[in-house]
This record gives structure tokens, sequence and C-alpha cells, in this order.
């Protein structure tokens, strides 16, 4: 890893809900630092993690934000939500419960989160073989009536899991990222100085 | 209702006020388990804020507090039990929208931009050298949070709002003051920033009126004298009769904080102070405290009612029964037996307003401001009026407008005094009635608002405010601690004070909200 203080272009908060259980910290934990514990352990100590990644030149860091557990008995706080910018909701494919809890999970998002926020629906645990509760179809249908994008993740095999999180930060990247560059480098133009352009007005300056 | 897995806690804290959110999060922080709890389905309690929406139907549940059994789940046993004695938080609640020649549309642009207020209680300033912000800093906690630096103080002086210059540069700079008196000013701040606390400095002036002092030994004028007084400060809002030794205390910290963070000496929440109260959780959380909310306290089982042995265990309104080892609550979660010994006789009770405007005060465009009315004010209070305004940059409101809180001491001319204030600030349909139609009214117009009256219970154990709380001066089972109501101070140094002196109660010796472990970060 870089020691240098400016090692990334763009910070980008995004966070994760959904029910307990459904394996948000284990999504966080495999995409950040490669690794996944496979006994049900509740979220105590994840406060937020970071990767920087690298999206079509820039350097993105993603700063990824755990509900700290506050889900178990729907008591995330407020400003959890506060300037995320993209959010990932989570279900497990397994639990018929958390799937169907999705709806109230967008309205939360909806309450509290900025407007614009970007979202994604991911349905975690598709490595099972048995026991699927909620079909890829559903999900897909679900996620469309809310338009947002859907994708099936297993953070045990990793399956569809840096997919994930590189789609929610494109999306951020296109919506927020990219503007701001196109009007920085609007902005540069007027204020630059061409010094092999011709320019036509080029009468200004001493008489 | 769900169910927790744990049923024995090292700490159950009841109330997600400032005071015992911030102990939940040392104690957590400490290795302690915690069960964190709230009856309402909102976090902060006492020091709540609220959406437009939030803050009427809050109104409505405290406008007639319901007795027992109500139906829409809502009501708290507990709570309501304790509203039917004299040591009830909230008396005479009353809620006002306006009503304007366009008053439909007033009220339907309140209501739907409901989520864009975050209307407070009990607001609050953070002093910049503060008890709070030092706190916010050596944890690190600080980073869930933004502030604001306050713009403008002013004091109603001969019927104008008059800005005070807080710093050496404003009052070089100031266009209301002579030379002399920028002189004598001059020489006054650097006297009082230097102060040591050694009382023979004052001259024999220490237990005097500041003013006589200011007056006196500086020369300032009244108006001057009582600007430092009243406004140069960190003074308790509400406090009369201060000393010079209090005063230029108050004076010296308040010139203090001028500087650490920007030209100010006070900071403003950005979405207000449940902001605060919610980043405590969120650290207790972290280090694995369990939160519930909108879950009640239905039973606590008081195995002996005495000094010795107290309560050990609590049910919850989902009919679970929780035992611990040590209990930190807020007033409104006490058993009504305790109530007398818990709390200090002589709480303060405060009338406090809340209003909206829909605009910035006359010629005056700082978005942030407190405004000091200094009793017997040209506006004829009696009492110190203390208001504070936000606006949207701190979320308190949508662009354009403002809110402005007030308070100042109940009593049987409190609500004339405040209204006369008030008048002095914006206009209401009542007030605007003089108007003869060749001089506009400048003032915004209030669109809303609320007022209250407040009972600010303090447990006995903090009340005396020396180093030796919760050595059974309270009387209460050992074990139970209790966390004091938001005050009236400017600041929040008092909650910081009780919450660190309950968790060194339960925690000896063990450190205060040490920084979290670093995360794993690729540009540390």
């Amino acid at each position: 890893m870089t020691s240098n203080t400016a090692s990334y272009d763009n910070l980008v908060k995004l966070l994760l809900v959904g029910d307990s259980g459904v394996g948000k910290s284990c999504l966080l934990l495999r995409f950040t630092d490669d690794s996944f514990t496979p006994s049900f352990i509740t979220t105590v100590g994840i406060d937020f993690k970071v990767r920087t990644i690298d999206l079509d030149g820039r350097r993105i860091k993603l700063q990824i934000w755990d509900t700290a557990g506050q889900e178990r008995f729907r008591t995330i706080t407020t400003s959890y939500y506060r300037n995320a910018m993209g959010i990932l909701i989570v279900y497990d494919v397994t639990d018929k419960r958390s799937f169907d809890n999705i709806p109230t999970w967008i309205r939360q998002v909806e309450e509290h989160a900025s407007q614009s926020v970007d979202k994604l629906l991911v349905g975690n645990k598709c490595d099972v073989d048995t026991g699927r509760a909620v079909t890829y179809e559903e999900g897909l249908q679900l996620a469309a009536e809310y338009s947002m994008p859907f994708m099936e993740t297993s953070a045990k095999s990793s399956r569809g899991v840096e997919e994930s999180f590189y789609t929610l930060a494109k999306m951020v990247k296109k919506r927020v990222i990219d503007p701001e560059e196109a009007r920085a480098a609007e902005a540069a133009k007027k204020n630059g100085v061409d010094l092999h352009g011709s320019n036509g007005n080029s009468q200004a300056g001493c008489c | 209702m769900d169910q927790l897995s744990t049923t024995h806690y090292d700490v159950v804290v009841l109330g997600t006020g400032l005071v015992e959110s911030i102990a939940a999060a040392a104690l957590a922080r400490a290795g302690k388990s915690v069960l964190h709890v709230d009856a309402n389905k909102y976090y902060g309690g006492n020091w709540a804020a609220f959406s437009y929406d939030a803050l009427l139907q809050w109104a409505k549940q405290n406008e007639a507090p319901m007795v027992d059994g109500s139906s829409d789940g809502q009501q708290r046993p507990l709570a309501a039990h304790f509203a039917q004695t004299n040591q009830a938080r909230y008396t005479n609640v009353r809620a006002d929208e306006y009503a304007w020649p366009d008053a439909t549309e007033v009220s339907a642009s309140l209501a739907s931009a409901s989520r864009q207020y975050a209307l407070e209680l009990a607001p609050k300033l953070l002093a910049a050298n503060g008890e709070l912000v030092d706190l916010l800093v050596a944890s690190d906690i600080g980073k869930y949070l933004e502030f604001r630096l306050l713009e403008a103080v002013y004091l109603l002086s001969d019927d104008q709002l008059e800005r005070v210059p807080s710093s050496k540069e404003a009052v070089f700079s100031s266009k209301t003051l002579t030379l002399v008196e920028k002189r004598k000013l001059m020489k006054f701040l650097m006297f009082a920033g230097a102060y040591t606390g050694d009382e023979t400095a004052l001259d024999g002036f220490a237990e005097r009126p500041y003013a006589d002092y200011l007056a006196e030994r500086f020369g300032l004028a009244p108006r001057l004298a009582a600007a430092i007084e009243h406004a140069v400060t960190l003074k308790p809002p509400l406090q009369t009769g201060v000393t010079t030794h209090q005063g230029i205390t108050y004076t010296r910290d308040y010139l203090r904080s001028f500087g650490r963070f920007g030209p100010s000496s006070l900071l403003c929440t950005v979405y207000g102070g449940s902001e605060i109260v919610q980043a405590f959780c969120r650290v207790c959380a972290v280090f694995g405290g369990t939160y519930i909310l909108g879950y009640d306290v239905v039973d606590f089982e008081l195995s002996n009612d005495d000094a010795e042995q107290g309560v050990a265990a609590l049910s919850l309104s989902n009919g679970q029964r929780i035992t611990f080892d040590h209990l930190v609550s807020a007033v409104d979660y006490l058993p009504t037996a305790w109530q007398h010994r818990a709390i200090a006789d002589d709480g303060m009770r405060v009338l406090r307003m809340v209003t909206v405007l829909d605009g910035s005060l006359a010629g005056e465009e700082a978005k942030t401001a407190v405004i000091n009315f200094a009793p017997h004010s040209s506006a004829g209070n009696a009492e110190p009026v203390i208001a504070l305004q936000m606006d949207s940059e701190t979320h308190a409101c949508p662009a354009g407008q403002r809110v402005v809180y007030a308070w100042t001491k109940a009593g049987d001319t409190a609500h004339d005094a405040l209204d006369a204030c008030m008048r002095t600030l914006f206009r209401t349909p009542d007030s605007t009635a003089a108007q003869d139609g060749t001089d506009v009214d400048q003032r915004p117009r209030a669109l809303f608002s609320l007022r209250f009256e407040e009972h600010i219970r303090a447990s006995r154990d903090g009340h005396s405010d020396s180093a030796s709380h919760d050595t059974g001066a309270s009387s209460l089972p050992a074990g139970v601690h209790v966390c004091d109501d938001p005050d009236a101070d400017l600041d929040f140094g008092r909650a910081v004070r009780r919450a660190r002196a309950i968790f060194d109660a339960i925690t000896p010796g063990a450190e205060f909200l040490p920084k979290a472990p670093p995360v794993d970060d690729d540009d540390l």
C-alpha cells in the first residue's frame, strides 16, 4: 500500500443495509480484506473499512460503512445515512423474510439518505445448493420495481462481490464525480491560456 | 416483538439522551457489555431533534399526556405515570401555525418540507474550547459530525440588534465604538484574557457585581459593560447576579475559545445536537453495545429497596427479564418511588420557544447567531432571555428560512417577556396589526412556533458538581446512576462531566473514551 497522503483522487462513502444475519459484514470483509469467517458473528468492532480501487484511471477510495449491529432492532441512527453516495441493500437468498423486508429498508433509505443516492440490490449467499428461498428472478423483479440494478453474491466463495462494489462505485462515479470533473475541465478551459492556439479575439491586452 | 439473545448485561442504559449516550459509549469502549434502551422510536430523548411532522406529533403527545393504556402504543407507561407528578419534564405545551393571508400555502410548505427541518428540544452550541469539543477530538468521535462556526453574537440595545465585537480585530474595525471606547475595551480584553483566577488581581471586586467592576475599574459605559457581561461570555445565559470573579472567568473562557477553529468562540452542530447523541451511540454499538428503541421498561425488580442491594433486574415491554450489575438511567425511566430521592429539589423551570421564520432578521444576513436580551433590555424583560438562530447551513430548516430558539426562566411574566423580546426579531399576525401601511415592516414572519415549559431535573449526585459523585448521597440503590436532563446552558459541559462521573463510578481508573484503534486505512 502506498503511504503518501494523496493516494486517491476521490473519496466515496458507501453503506450497507439489510436485515441482521444476511452477511453484510462478510461482504465487506471479503471485499476489503478478502477474508471470510463462516461462523455467525454479529457485528462488533467494524465501523467502516476502506479500499481504494481504480476506475477509468482514477483512484477512488471507497469508505464502506457497516451497521455496527444497529439493524438488529431497526435502530440504525439517522446520521448513519448522512452523506452516503451509494447504498448496498442486502438480503439473504436463503431467508425469505430478509427479502420481504427489502421494501422497508428502501423506505428507510428514502427517508434518511439523500434523494439521489445510488442503490444496488444484493442477494447474498448464492453459493448454497439447497435451501434457496428466493429465486434470482424474484430478486431481479423486485430490483426492477425500484429501478435499481441487482446482483447475487457469495461472500463465502467471493462470487459477485467485486462486481457488486464496482458496479455501485461506477454508478456513483458517473453521477457525482464525472460531472464534477467535466465542470472542472470546462472551468479550466475558460481560464486557461493556450499558447499555441489562435485566438480570434486577441486584441485584448496592453494598448 | 423481537427478543434479545442475551439477558444479562454489565450495564443497562435507559434513555438515549446525551449523558446516557456518552456514558454508554465510554462503558462499551472500556469493555463493558451494554444494553441501551429507549422507549421512543427515535434517538435523543429530551435532547432530540425532529422533522416538522415529528415535532407536531411530539407536541400533541405532550400537550395532553395520556395516563395509561393509550391505543396508539406510543405512550410509555412509566413516563405517563411520571407526568402526573410535579416532576414532569414538559408542561404547557402549545404549537401554533400562524394564520397569514396565504395561510394554506404556508401550512402546506411546512408540511411538504417536513424532513428538511431539524427542530431541537434542547438547542445548544459548543464552546470551541469546551469539554465536549475536547472529548470529540480526544476520542476521534468528532469524525462522525459536522460543525459550523457561529457567525454573529447580538445584544438588544435601544430596540436595535447590536452586533457584538468578539475579537480584538472586530473591536478595532467597529464603527459604533469611539476611539476612546476601543482603547478601554482593548485594555479590558487583554486583562480578562490573562486572568489566572487569582482574585487579588480584581482589586476587591471579586464578589461584587461584574458590571460595577467594568464601569469603575475600566471606565466602560453601561452599554459596553452590558455587552461584555451578556455577550462576550460563556456565562450560563439565564444566570443573573454575576460576580466579578465569575464574570471575568466566563469572559476569559470565551476569549480563549476564540480562534481555535476560526473567528468564533462557538460551534453549531449540523443537523442539531441529536447528531452528537447518535455519534456516541454508534461508538457504543461499534464496541458491542446492543440497541433497542421503542421498547419500554414495564417493571423494576426491587429485590430490597435500600442503598445496599437495590435493583438487579427489569422487564421490558417485549416480556423479557433483563438482569444487570449497573443501571444508568434518564430521569424519565425511574420508578416514581425514587423520584424525590434521585432528583435535586431546586431544578430550574424554563420557558422555551422554537419559531420558524420565512426570512432573515431585518437587515441582518447572519445565518447563525446568538441574540442576548439582558435583563431590563429595551424589550422590557426582567430576566435574561437568550435566543439562538439557525438556518439551512446547519440543516435546521429549508434554504431561505430561519429557526429561532429562545428561552428564559419560567414564571408569571415569562410569556409576556419572551413575546416582547421575540417581537423585536419577527412578527406574528397579531403583532403586525399596528402597521399603518406607510412604514413597511422589515421583520420576517413567523410561520410556526412551539412553546413549552420544562423542568430541568438534575440528579442529586451530580448536582453538587463536586468530584465525589455517586457516593450514595442520592440514597438510591447502589449501582443506579441517574442522568441529568439537558440544562439551560448554551454549552454541553455539564452533560460531559456527569457522563464522566457515572463512567468513573462504574469503572474506576479506566480510560474515558480513548481513540478507537485506527481503521486499516491506505492513506494514513
